[in-house]
């Protein structure tokens, strides 16, 4: 009885032994990948080349009623991921600056921010500006802190964005020697 | 009561969702640039007047002779940009204030050749206003004058001449722009007094022709001044400035040629004019 059972447990492990060498001889081949690396992405917005403090775009006197222009800026990823670009005025103060004799209305705050208009245009497919890139049109005052979307500025890519400014004909004799100032912010977030 | 426990929990779920969403949200990469200080500035437009205070002036009890004098007003530009510079002439009353014998002679009397009324006298105004003339016939200029006057414009139709005086000269009775420290007009702007004839239908002759009408002076930069210059005066016995008058006094254009009228025909009349000035902006 115990000579069986040995001879059994000799018999188990010589076939697990067989079994093991079997295993061992199977093909084999392992390669390594090291050195897995993430890195955030950059977002980093250029506009007209620069950064933080831009320029003061629009510094215009004897504004009258009919008057227009306008400036283009070309706004430019400078990162690695695309984003947003959005446009942002903001801070926007009336004053009432100097009151000549006719000026109709001569009470704080200015009026010219009610009547001076800007049209917002973005050149989206970078193919020059089209009637479809028009993103809005309003007064200064109705623009105060609205954050407008502009559209996709991929990463590298370099897109100009126009803004139109015009005092109506009908504006009258309220905003002689009025005042407005305010800020234009542009940001990209990620999309 | 398990009905409301189920909302209370769905509504804790969306609550953590959104402020999971919001603070993705600002999580999220972005890169802000500023331009501060954007500026627009309107400009003013204002037209400052000195000199004579009167833009409303009556004429009334006045007899053939009669010399109003140069009324002379300052404009000038206190504004930021330039304008363009106009004054326009109105009547607003024309009055007979009754008529007297003499006056009703002279009402009557037949007028014109081809003439666009039957009377002197016109049917339901004064006629102050046909014989006070602003400005001066071309035969009635001062000679001495002359020399200095560039001739711009003349129109014998419709009654008016307009030229430069190169010196500070009287021309006799002319309206005008000129420089701020003279006492008589440069340019000089000139209506003479044409009757009723069948082209003008009774309608341009004397002040009366200037009713509602615009002279442009052109272009006032600002800081600039101008001068300008008003006169008004009736033929009549005496002299015009330096001009000698017509010793027929009142006369009137038939349509043919100059005729002596009946001076009655104004007496007791008056007349009530206003002078506005305009600057406009320049589109």
């Amino acid at each position: 009885m115990d000579k069986k059972i040995l001879a059994s447990i000799f018999m188990v492990s010589m076939l697990a032994f067989a079994m093991g060498w079997g295993t061992y001889s199977y093909f084999s081949d392992t390669e390594t990948s090291s050195g897995n690396t993430f890195s955030a992405g950059t977002l980093d917005l250029k506009v007209d080349g620069e950064d933080d403090p831009l320029p003061i775009y629009f510094n215009v006197g004897d504004v009258k009623p009919g008057d227009s222009g306008s400036c283009t800026i070309a706004l430019k990823n400078d990162g690695t991921i695309g984003g947003t670009a959005k446009i942002h005025i903001k801070k926007v103060v009336n004053s009432e600056g100097v009151n000549p004799e006719p000026e109709t209305d001569k009470d704080e705050p200015g009026d010219l921010g009610r009547f001076l208009v800007l049209k917002i245009w973005y050149d989206a497919e970078g193919d020059g500006f089209e009637n479809d890139d028009l993103i809005i049109t309003d007064e200064v005052n109705d623009l105060n802190s609205v954050l407008t979307p502009l559209g996709t500025l991929g990463a590298g890519q370099t897109r100009n964005v126009k803004i139109d400014w015009e005092l109506p004909n009908s504006v009258g004799n309220d905003v002689m020697g009025d005042i407005v100032t305010f800020d234009i912010e542009f940001s990209l977030e990620q999309a | 009561m398990e009905i409301n426990r189920k909302v209370l929990i769905s509504l804790f779920i969306i609550g953590i969702l959104a402020l999971g969403i919001g603070w993705g949200t600002h999580s999220l990469f972005t890169d802000t640039e500023t331009s501060s200080g954007n500026t627009f500035t309107a400009a003013t437009l204002d037209l400052e007047v000195t000199g004579s205070t009167s833009f409303t002036i009556t004429i009334s009890k006045i007899a053939p002779g009669f010399d109003s004098g140069y009324y002379k007003w300052c404009l000038k530009n206190v504004g930021s940009i330039p304008g363009k510079l106009s004054v326009t002439i109105d009547i607003i009353s024309d009055d007979e204030n009754g008529i007297n014998e003499p006056e009703q002679i002279a009402e009557n009397e037949p007028y014109g050749y081809q003439g666009a009324r039957a009377t002197l006298g016109h049917p339901t105004r004064g006629e102050l206003s046909e014989f006070l003339k602003p400005g001066v016939h071309p035969d009635e200029i001062n000679p001495e004058a002359l020399p200095y006057l560039t001739f711009i414009e003349r129109d014998d139709q419709k009654g008016y001449w307009i030229a430069v005086v190169s010196k500070e000269v009287d021309t006799g009775g002319s309206c005008g722009w000129g420089p701020s420290d003279w006492s008589v007009p440069s340019t000089v702007i000139s209506q003479w007094a044409v009757g009723p004839s069948p082209a003008y239908a009774g309608q341009n002759f004397g002040l009366y022709s200037w009713n509602g009408k615009t002279f442009v002076y052109g272009t006032l930069n600002p800081g600039a001044e101008i001068a300008f210059f008003f006169r008004v005066a009736l033929q009549g016995p005496k002299k015009i400035g330096e001009v000698p008058v017509d010793p027929n006094n009142l006369r009137a254009w038939d349509g043919c040629g100059w005729h002596d009228v009946d001076d009655n025909v104004i007496q007791g009349d008056s007349v009530t004019f206003t002078i506005t000035f305009t600057l406009e902006q320049i589109p």
